[in-house]
C-alpha cells in the first residue's frame, strides 16, 4: 500500500490531521463536532443545496458549506462562532416558511432531523406571517406516501434511488419554491419500491405506508436483528410495540447493510401477525388435523418415531432441514438425526454449492471468501449467473457502491439482460446452462463455446486478468467441478482474488456449514473421515453412521418406493420444493415443524407450531459466510422456537431410550458448542454481541473426495424476484400490495 | 413514431451537433413544442427513446423551463413584460388591458384557441420598453392602442410584422458615444458576411491565427483590461490562462447569450446586427486555449437571433472562417448555437452549462471552476457575448489602444442599454468610466417629463439602485464597487421622483421569486417570502415590523445561496429598505402614496 | 422584673392575636362543603378526571400524537392510534386516537398531559369520585373520557 498522504487543519481551535481529501464536514463529524446538514448524504454525491452546514474560514470572506469544503493544510475552521450560528438559525427559519407545523401528525415526528435541528439551533418564533403554500398528500404506492408541503428539497431521495439503486424513479418538478419531487410515472411510482427515499428522508415528506399513522417513534422497542427473507444477511431494526411489529428500517445504518435494505427486508415483516398462522399443533386423527397439547403432540413423535426405527431401522427415517432456521437449531436437527436416531439421512433445500467452494478453496478458505463490505470496497467483480438485484439486492447495492465509490469495473456473464448489465464494463451473453462451460473455459482455456461467446470472453479474461483483487460472485448456475474451475481460474489472477457463492434463503449458508448434507459433517467434514466422526461423536455421545445418506429428492423417492417410512421436516415445504406431487404413497408418517399451513404441513401428520426469525435468539450465516446475531423481538402465544422443539423432542426420544437427550439448554449454549467444535466457526463473541457480522472460514479437507458435476436438480436457487420469497413470502401481504409484485409465490 | 419531415431533420441535425445526445434534450423539447403547440406525452417518450433517456429525466427537465409547456396554449400566444423596464413605462397597464382585451388571464387561452396570455419576465426588449412578444415576435414600444391594433391583425388571421429590429440600438450617435463594437449598426446588411469583411471583419482572426500565438492572444487580451461584461467584470485574459494547456480532454468556448438580466438588452443587437463579430472573437478566443468547438447559448426567447446567428455561421464556414484548417494556419474550429427555453439562472455560467448539456438549469458546486472543470467535465472558457464581441477590436487595434479607452484596469468600452424615465432611452456605446449623471441628463436626453430623478439602477436588476445624489459617479467597475453598488450588465434603469420604490422593490423581488432555481434553501424561501411581504405591503397591509423584517431576510439571504442569483436578489432589496426606509413607512398607513389618492389600494 | 412584665404584656397580646382568628370564623361565613349532601365548589383550574375535547364540528380535537403519554410521568396513558378516511372521520388531522386509556391507579394529576397536548384536546375536568372496590375499573377508556357529542353541528362543506 502506499503511504496515504494526509494533512492537517485546525478546527474549533483543534488540530486534525486526516487523510487528504477529506471533507471537513466528514473530518468535524469523526471527532465529535455537530456539523448539521440535510443535503449531505455520506456516499451520495455533494449538493450544498441546504446551506445548513456553513462554517467559518480564516482568509475566506463568507460562510463555506463544509459539505464541499475538502480539509487543506493550514486551514482554519470554526464552527462554533455567532457568525456560524445565526446562519444555521437564518436557514432553518427560512426552511420552516412553508414546511407546515404539523408535527403530532406527522409519522416522521420524533425522529426528523428538521425538528431536531430547530430544536437545537432554531427560533422559538415564528415570523412568517404570509400563507404557506400547500397540496395535497401523495400515495404513490402503497407503501410510498410523498406530502410536498413538508419536503424540504434536499434532494436525497433522488440521488439515492439514482446513484445508489440505479432506478432514477425520483426527479424534481417546477422550479423555485414551487419545486417538488416527481415519480416516475405521472401520479405513481414505477420501481422496486426498495424505500430507501423513506429513510434518507430528514423530515416527513416521504412516509411508509406500512406504518402510516400506526405509532410513534419513542414508543416502540427497537430491535436490531437480521432479516428473514433472502441470503444477504441484512441488519433490520424491528420497531416493536405491544408484541406487534410496527415497521422494519434500517435508519441506524448498522449492520453490513449499512443504509440499505430492500422491499422484504422493510416491509415483509407482516408474516409474523397472518392470520394463518398456526399457533397449536395439530395431529391428524380420523383422517383430520386436529388441535392438541404441546405434552401430546411430542410424545406422540417420540413415540412414533421409536416404532419406525425399531421396526425398520433409523435408514427408515428422513430428515429435511430449513434454510431459514438458526445456526443452533441446523446443528441440533443434525445432532438429532445423527447422534440420536442413527441416520445419515439429512439434507435441505441447497441453493448454493457452498461445499463445493470450500473445498475447492481448501486452506486458502479464510482469505478468500468476500465479505459483503469487501464486495463494495472491490476494484473488479466478475458476475456468472443470478441475478443479484432481485435474488440478492445486497449484492446487488454493494456491487453498484463498488462501481460508484472506487469506480470498480463490473464483469457480467449471465443468460439473461440483467438489470446489472447497465453498470457493466463487459456483459456477455450465454446460452441458457453454459455457465459450467464458461468455467471450464476459464480455467482450462478448453471447452466448446460458440464462436462470439468465445470471442467475447477472451476480451473478458483479458480484462479481467489486468485486474487486481477481484471479486468474483456466482450463482446456483456454478456447482460442483465447476466452482473448482472458477477458483483456479481466480488463482490465475493477479493479487488476492476473493468469491462468494450466491444462494437464497436467510441461512442456506448456515444449513450447509450445520452439516444439513448426506455426506457431511457440521463444517463440511466427510461422515466418511473416521477421525471427524469420532470427534463429533464423543461430543454427542453416540456413534455416528458413516454411510452417505439420501438427499431430498433421493428420500422422497425412497419413500415412495417404501423404503423410506418416517420424514421429520423442519421449516421446509419439500413436497412442493421437489415437485413429488404431494406426499410420498409409501410414507407412514410425516411430521413438520411449520408457521403456516403449506402443502407439506398439510398433509402431515403431526405439524408442530414453529415461532418465526423475528420471535426467536440465534446466529445466522449469510451466502458470504458472515455469522449475526438474530434477537427476539416479540413472541407468538402457543408457538414454540424450533430449538426448543428439537431439545425438547430429544429428552423424549432419550426417555423413549432413543439415544441420549442433548443437554444444550439456550441457543447461547449451543452456539458456545458450534464455536468449539464446527471448523471456521469460532468466531468471536463480542463481535458478534456487539451486533457486528463475524465471517467465518470452514476449511474442508478433501479428504479423498474429489468434486465432480453436481446436477441442476441437487442445487438450485429458487429464483426469487424482489417482491417473492419462497412459502413464507405468500404470507407477506404488504409486499403483495405493491404493484410490482407478480402473484407468484 | 413518425414526426413530420421539418421536425425530423431538426432533430437529427441537432443530434450532430454535440458529443452528448442529452444534450440536444432542450432544443428538441422547443422546437418540438414549436410544431405541436405543446408538449404531450407521447412526445416525451419519443424524445426520451432517442436520447436514451428515461421518461421523468424528460420530464424533469421539461418542467424547469418556462418556455415549455405541456398542454396547448392559443396559436398566438402572447407575452407581456412586466419587468421593470416595462413597468416603468406602462407594462403592468398593458398587462391589464391585453387581460381585458383577450378576456383571459395569466396562462389562460381564448375559448376560440386563438390568444393564450402570459405575464413574463424581462424579454430584452428594455429600450423598446413597454413590450410584448407574441410567440417569437418581438412588437416594442407599444401603447394600450398599439397593441389593439397588433390583436386585431392576429385575431383576422394575419400576422403582423414585428419590429424590424431591436429598438433603441439604432439611433443618432451621440457625440460622447465611442463606437467599437458598435459601429457597425446601422450600416445596410450589416450582419452579412460580404458588409462586415468590408468594415474590417474577420482582420482580427487573420492577425491572431497568423501572427500571433496562443499565449501572445491571451496576453494581448490581459493588457487591454478586458472585463468581463456578463456582470461580475472577472478579466478576461485571466480566465482564458486558467484553462490547463496540458489538458488532453478536448477544450469548449461557450458565449452566454443567455441575456435575461432585467434592464438589459445589448447581447440581443450584438448577434443581430454584428453576428460576425461574434463568431470571429469566438475562434480568437477558441484558438488562444486551442479549443476546436464552441456553442452560443441563445436564450429561447431571441429565437429569430437565434437564425440570424445560424446564417451568419453558414456564411463563416462557407468562407472559410470555421470549420477546417482556419485561414490555412491549420487550426479547427466547430462553432454551432445552442437554444435555451426560459431560465435565468441559466445565465449563471455552471447553471448554463448544466442546461446545455440537457438537464435542468441548477448550478454546480465550484471550484472546480469551468476553466478546469467545466462542459461534459472538460475545460471550458465561458463569456458573454459582449466580451467575446470586443476580442476583434482588441486584437486588431492592439491592447493598448482598447485599454486606454477606459480609465485604469477598466479596458474599453460598454453598451449601456439607458431604459426607464428618460427621453431617449437606447443601447448607447461609451467609453468606460462614462459619468452616469451626464449619460443620462445629456446622452439620454434627460428625466422624461422634466420630472426630478429620484434613483438609478446602474446595472441590471441585480445591482443595488443608486440615489439621486449618488449619481455623480465615473461607470466603471471599481468606482461603483466603491460606492455600493456593481457596474453588472449595463442595464442602466432611471427612476423618476413619481416612482413608488416599494412597488419597484416588490417587482423585483418577485422576478427573482420566479426565477428562482429552487435548488438552495435561501434563495428557494426568501425571494419567494420577501415577494410575499412586499405584495401584501405595497398593497396596504405593511406591519411597522416587516420593514426590519425584509432588510433581515434579504441579508440573511445574502452571501449565503449557492450561486450568485440569490445576492442578486438580496443586494438591490437591501439597498432599497436602506436608502428609501421613508418611503415604506409612508405605506404604512394603508395605501401606496405613490398612486393618485382617489385609488384605494389594498385590502 | 421588666423582663416578666415583658413576658406577661406578650403572652397576652399573643392570645388574643390568636383568640381574634378563632372568634372571628365562629360568627363568620362557614366555608366547609358539606359534600356530599351539597355539591362541591372548585377553583377553575382544579385537576380532576380529564376531558378529552371535541372542536366545533363535533369531531375530537385529540390526533393521536402520543405526547401526553410521552410526558406523563406515572405512565399511565395508553394510544392506539389509527388513521381517519375520508369515510369515517374522527379527529380533524390525518390520525386519530382509536384507542385511548388512562388508568386512574396510576395517574397522579399533574396535569404535564394537559401542558403536552398540541391541539387542547385533553384537559383536566372536575370530576373526583373516583373510588371504587374493582381496581380494573379505574382503567377509564376514551368513550369514558370523551366530551358527550352535545354541540354537534351539522357540518359545513
Amino acid at each position: 500500500m502506499p503511504e496515504q498522504k494526509t494533512v492537517t487543519f485546525t478546527i474549533n481551535e483543534r488540530k486534525l490531521t486526516v487523510p487528504a481529501g477529506t471533507l471537513v464536514i466528514e473530518a468535524a463529524r469523526r471527532t465529535g463536532i455537530e456539523v448539521p446538514a440535510f443535503c449531505y448524504y455520506p456516499g451520495l454525491s455533494l449538493q450544498a443545496a441546504c446551506r445548513m452546514c456553513l462554517v467559518e474560514v480564516e482568509k475566506a470572506p463568507k460562510l463555506q458549506t463544509a459539505c464541499t469544503l475538502v480539509a487543506a493544510d493550514g486551514m482554519v475552521v470554526r464552527t462554533d462562532t455567532p457568525q456560524v450560528h445565526k446562519a444555521r438559525k437564518d436557514m432553518l427559519e427560512f426552511l420552516l416558511t412553508n414546511h407546515p407545523l404539523d408535527c403530532p401528525v406527522c409519522d416522521k415526528g420524533g425522529e426528523c432531523e428538521l425538528q431536531d435541528m430547530t430544536f437545537r439551533y432554531g427560533l422559538d418564533k415564528s415570523r412568517f406571517v404570509e400563507e404557506k403554500l400547500h397540496s395535497p398528500e401523495q400515495a404513490w404506492s402503497p407503501v410510498v406516501y410523498y406530502d410536498a408541503p413538508r419536503c424540504i428539497l434536499c434532494f436525497r431521495c433522488v440521488r439515492v434511488c439514482d446513484e445508489g439503486m440505479d432506478v432514477k424513479a425520483l426527479g424534481v418538478g417546477q422550479r423555485g419554491v414551487l419545486s417538488v419531487i416527481i415519480p416516475n410515472r405521472e401520479d405513481h411510482l414505477e420501481c422496486e419500491e426498495c424505500g430507501m427515499c423513506i429513510d434518507v428522508c430528514p423530515v416527513g415528506a416521504l412516509t411508509s405506508g406500512a406504518y402510516r399513522y400506526k405509532t410513534r417513534p419513542w414508543e416502540m422497542k427497537y430491535v436490531p436483528t437480521v432479516c428473514a427473507h433472502c441470503s444477504n444477511g441484512c441488519k433490520t431494526t424491528l420497531g416493536v410495540r405491544n408484541n406487534e411489529i410496527q415497521r422494519a428500517n434500517n435508519r441506524d445504518l448498522s449492520g453490513i447493510n449499512k443504509d440499505f435494505l430492500c422491499v422484504k427486508g422493510r416491509y415483509g415483516f407482516d408474516f409474523v401477525h397472518h392470520p394463518d398462522r398456526l399457533k397449536q399443533p395439530l395431529v391428524r386423527r380420523n383422517g383430520t388435523l386436529q388441535i392438541a397439547s404441546w405434552e401430546d403432540a411430542l410424545a406422540e413423535v417420540a413415540a412414533r418415531l421409536k416404532t419406525v426405527r425399531d421396526a425398520h431401522g433409523p435408514d427408515a427415517i428422513g430428515f429435511i432441514g430449513s434454510n431459514r432456521t438458526t445456526n443452533e437449531e441446523n446443528y441440533l436437527l443434525g445432532r438429532l438425526a445423527r447422534g440420536l436416531v442413527g441416520t445419515n439421512n439429512v439434507d435441505h433445500h441447497r441453493t448454493a454449492d457452498y461445499g463445493a467452494l470450500v473445498q475447492a478453496l481448501g486452506e486458502s478458505a479464510g482469505a478468500a471468501q468476500a465479505g459483503m463490505e469487501q464486495l463494495g470496497a472491490a476494484k473488479a467483480i466478475l458476475l456468472i449467473g443470478n441475478d443479484p438485484t432481485n435474488q440478492n439486492p445486497l449484492v446487488a447495492w454493494q456491487i453498484r457502491t463498488a462501481i460508484r465509490q472506487n469506480g470498480a469495473r463490473l464483469y457480467v456473464v449471465n443468460t439473461e439482460e440483467i438489470k446489472l448489465k447497465r453498470k457493466a464494463a463487459q456483459f456477455v451473453r450465454v446460452a441458457s446452462g453454459a455457465e459450467a462451460l464458461i468455467a471450464q473455459w476459464l480455467a482450462t482455456g478448453e471447452g466448446d463455446l460458440e464462436l462470439d461467446t468465445s470471442v467475447e470472453m477472451m476480451q473478458l479474461r483479458g480484462a479481467m486478468e489486468k485486474e487486481r483483487d477481484a471479486v468474483i460472485v456466482f450463482g446456483a448456475e456454478l456447482r460442483g467441478a465447476a466452482i473448482e474451475h472458477v477458483v483456479k481460474f481466480g488463482a490465475s489472477l493477479p493479487g488476492q482474488t476473493r468469491y462468494i457463492a450466491l444462494g437464497d434463503y436467510a441461512n442456506s449458508r448456515g444449513a450447509s456449514d450445520m452439516g444439513l448434507l448426506p455426506d457431511r459433517l457440521p463444517g463440511y467434514v466427510w461422515t466418511s473421515d473416521a477421525a471427524a466422526r469420532d470427534a463429533f461423536g464423543k461430543l454427542w455421545g453416540a456413534s455416528l453412521p458413516e454411510k452417505t445418506g439420501l438427499d431430498s429428492r433421493q428420500m422422497l423417492a425412497a419413500a415412495a418406493r417404501g423404503a423410506l417410512k418416517a420424514l421429520y421436516v423442519v421449516g421446509a415445504n419439500p413436497f412442493r420444493t421437489f415437485g413429488a406431487g404431494g406426499r410420498p404413497a409409501g410414507l407412514d408418517w410425516v411430521v413438520v415443524q411449520e408457521m403456516f399451513l403449506t402443502e407439506t404441513s398439510r398433509d402431515a401428520d403431526i405439524v408442530l407450531p414453529a415461532a418465526c426469525a423475528y420471535e426467536k435468539d440465534g446466529t445466522v450465516t449469510n451466502t458470504a459466510g458472515e455469522v449475526q446475531l438474530l434477537r427476539r423481538g416479540l413472541e407468538t402465544m402457543g408457538t414454540r422456537t424450533d430449538f426448543d422443539i428439537l431439545r425438547i423432542l430429544s429428552h423424549q426420544l432419550s426417555k423413549a431410550g432413543v439415544g441420549r437427550a442433548i443437554p444444550l439448554r439456550t441457543p447461547e449454549a449451543a452456539l458456545d458448542e458450534i464455536r468449539r467444535s464446527v471448523r471456521g466457526y469460532g468466531v468471536s463473541l463480542p463481535g458478534l454481541l456487539a451486533g457486528g457480522a463475524e465471517r467465518t472460514a470452514p476449511l474442508a479437507p478433501a479428504n479423498g473426495h474429489k468434486l465432480i458435476d453436481v446436477p441442476a436438480e441437487s442445487i438450485f436457487s429458487p429464483r426469487d424476484t424482489l417482491f417473492t420469497s419462497g412459502t413464507l413470502g405468500r404470507y407477506c401481504t404488504m409486499i403483495h400490495s405493491v404493484p410490482e409484485a407478480k402473484s407468484e409465490s | 413514431m413518425t414526426l413530420p419531415p421539418r421536425l425530423e431533420n431538426k432533430f437529427s441535425e441537432l443530434l450532430k451537433r454535440y458529443p452528448v445526445k442529452r444534450s440536444a434534450l432542450v432544443p428538441m423539447l422547443l422546437y418540438t413544442q414549436d410544431v405541436f403547440g405543446y408538449i404531450g406525452d407521447e412526445m416525451v417518450a419519443e424524445i426520451a427513446r432517442r436520447l436514451d433517456l428515461n421518461t421523468l429525466q424528460v420530464t424533469e427537465t421539461l418542467v424547469y423551463y418556462s418556455m415549455l409547456r405541456r398542454e396547448p396554449a392559443g396559436r398566438c400566444h402572447v407575452q407581456v413584460c412586466t419587468n421593470i423596464a416595462c413597468k416603468l413605462r406602462g407594462g403592468e397597464k398593458l398587462w391589464e388591458h391585453a387581460q381585458k382585451r383577450l378576456g383571459v388571464g395569466h396562462k389562460q387561452t381564448s375559448a376560440d384557441g386563438v390568444f393564450s396570455l402570459e405575464e413574463v419576465e424581462c424579454i430584452g426588449a428594455c429600450t423598446g420598453a413597454p413590450a410584448v412578444q407574441v410567440n417569437y415576435d418581438f412588437h416594442e414600444n407599444l401603447t394600450p392602442e398599439k397593441l389593439d391594433k397588433i390583436l386585431d391583425e392576429f385575431q383576422a388571421g394575419r400576422k403582423p410584422s414585428p419590429a424590424p429590429y431591436i429598438i433603441g440600438s439604432i439611433h443618432e450617435r451621440h457625440p460622447a458615444e465611442a463606437p467599437v463594437i458598435s459601429r457597425r449598426f446601422g450600416i445596410p446588411n450589416s450582419r452579412k458576411i460580404d458588409v462586415y469583411r468590408k468594415h474590417e471583419g474577420y482582420q482580427a482572426l487573420e492577425k491572431a491565427l497568423n501572427e500571433m500565438t496562443p499565449e501572445s492572444i491571451i496576453e494581448e487580451v490581459k493588457k487591454s483590461n478586458l472585463r468581463g461584461r456578463g456582470g461580475a467584470g472577472f478579466p478576461a485574459g485571466m480566465k482564458w490562462s486558467f484553462v490547463p494547456k496540458d489538458s488532453p480532454k478536448p477544450k469548449y468556448i461557450i458565449a452566454n447569450a443567455d441575456e435575461s438580466e432585467p434592464g438589459t438588452c445589448k447581447d440581443r443587437p450584438l448577434m443581430e446586427f454584428d453576428p460576425h463579430q461574434l463568431i470571429e472573437g469566438m475562434v480568437i478566443a477558441g484558438r488562444s486555449v486551442n479549443s476546436y468547438q464552441g456553442y452560443i447559448y441563445v436564450r429561447g426567447e431571441y429565437r429569430y437571433v437565434l437564425d440570424i446567428m445560424d446564417e451568419a455561421i453558414r456564411e463563416a464556414y462557407e468562407h472559410g472562417f470555421l470549420g477546417k484548417n482556419i485561414l490555412g494556419s491549420g487550426f479547427n474550429f466547430d462553432l454551432c448555437t445552442h437554444t435555451g427555453a426560459g431560465a435565468y439562472e441559466c445565465g449563471e455560467e455552471s447553471a448554463l452549462m448544466e442546461s446545455l448539456e440537457g438537464k435542468r438549469g441548477y448550478p454546480r458546486i465550484r471550484p472546480p471552476f469551468p476553466a478546469v472543470v467545466g462542459l461534459y467535465g472538460c475545460p471550458t472558457v465561458i463569456n458573454n457575448v459582449e466580451t467575446l464581441s470586443s476580442v476583434p477590436s482588441v486584437i486588431l487595434k492592439g491592447a493598448e489602444w482598447y485599454a486606454n479607452l477606459g480609465p485604469a484596469r477598466n479596458g474599453g468600452t460598454r453598451l449601456f442599454c439607458i431604459s426607464g424615465h428618460v427621453n431617449k432611452p437606447g443601447i448607447y456605446e461609451l467609453p468606460m468610466g462614462f459619468n452616469l449623471l451626464r449619460m443620462i441628463n445629456e446622452v439620454a436626453g434627460g428625466v422624461r417629463g422634466g420630472k426630478k430623478l429620484k434613483a438609478v439602477v446602474p446595472g441590471g436588476s441585480s445591482t443595488p439602485a443608486l440615489k439621486a445624489e449618488e449619481c455623480d459617479i465615473p461607470m466603471d467597475f471599481d468606482s461603483l464597487a466603491k460606492a455600493g453598488s456593481m457596474l453588472g450588465s449595463g442595464g442602466v434603469v432611471v427612476l423618476d421622483e413619481d416612482t413608488c420604490m416599494v412597488d419597484f422593490a416588490r417587482r423585483i423581488m418577485k422576478f427573482y421569486a420566479h426565477e428562482s432555481c429552487g435548488w438552495c434553501i435561501p434563495c428557494r424561501e426568501g425571494t419567494s417570502w420577501i415577494k410575499k411581504i412586499l405584495d401584501r405591503f405595497h398593497a396596504g397591509g405593511g406591519r411597522a415590523e416587516d420593514i426590519p423584517l425584509i432588510d433581515e431576510a434579504a441579508k440573511n439571504m445574502f452571501g449565503r445561496t449557492f450561486c450568485p442569483l440569490g445576492d442578486a436578489a438580496a443586494m438591490p432589496t437591501m439597498a432599497i429598505v436602506k436608502k428609501w426606509r421613508h418611503e415604506f413607512e409612508e405605506h404604512l398607513n394603508g395605501r401606496c402614496p405613490y398612486k393618485p389618492l382617489d385609488v384605494p389600494v389594498g385590502v | 422584673m421588666a423582663s416578666i412584665l415583658r413576658e406577661v404584656t406578650e403572652t397576652i397580646v399573643t392570645l388574643a392575636k390568636g383568640f381574634r382568628v378563632t372568634f372571628r370564623n365562629m360568627w363568620g361565613k362557614t366555608v366547609t362543603e358539606n359534600y356530599p349532601e351539597t355539591p362541591v365548589h372548585f377553583m377553575p383550574r382544579y385537576r380532576g378526571i380529564h376531558v378529552l375535547q371535541r372542536d366545533e364540528q363535533g369531531l375530537e380535537k385529540c390526533v393521536g400524537c402520543f405526547l401526553c403519554s410521552a410526558a406523563c410521568p406515572a405512565n399511565c396513558i395508553y394510544i392506539e392510534a389509527a388513521e381517519n378516511t375520508d369515510a369515517t372521520r374522527i379527529s380533524a388531522g390525518e390520525r386519530y386516537a382509536r384507542v385511548y386509556n388512562i388508568d386512574y391507579s396510576r395517574c397522579i394529576f399533574c396535569g404535564y398531559c394537559v401542558e403536552a397536548c398540541p391541539t387542547d384536546a385533553i384537559t383536566h375536568g372536575h370530576g373526583f369520585e373516583l373510588a371504587t372496590y374493582d381496581i380494573n375499573s379505574l382503567i377509564y377508556r376514551k368513550e369514558q373520557l370523551l366530551q358527550p357529542e352535545l354541540h354537534k353541528k351539522p357540518a359545513t362543506v
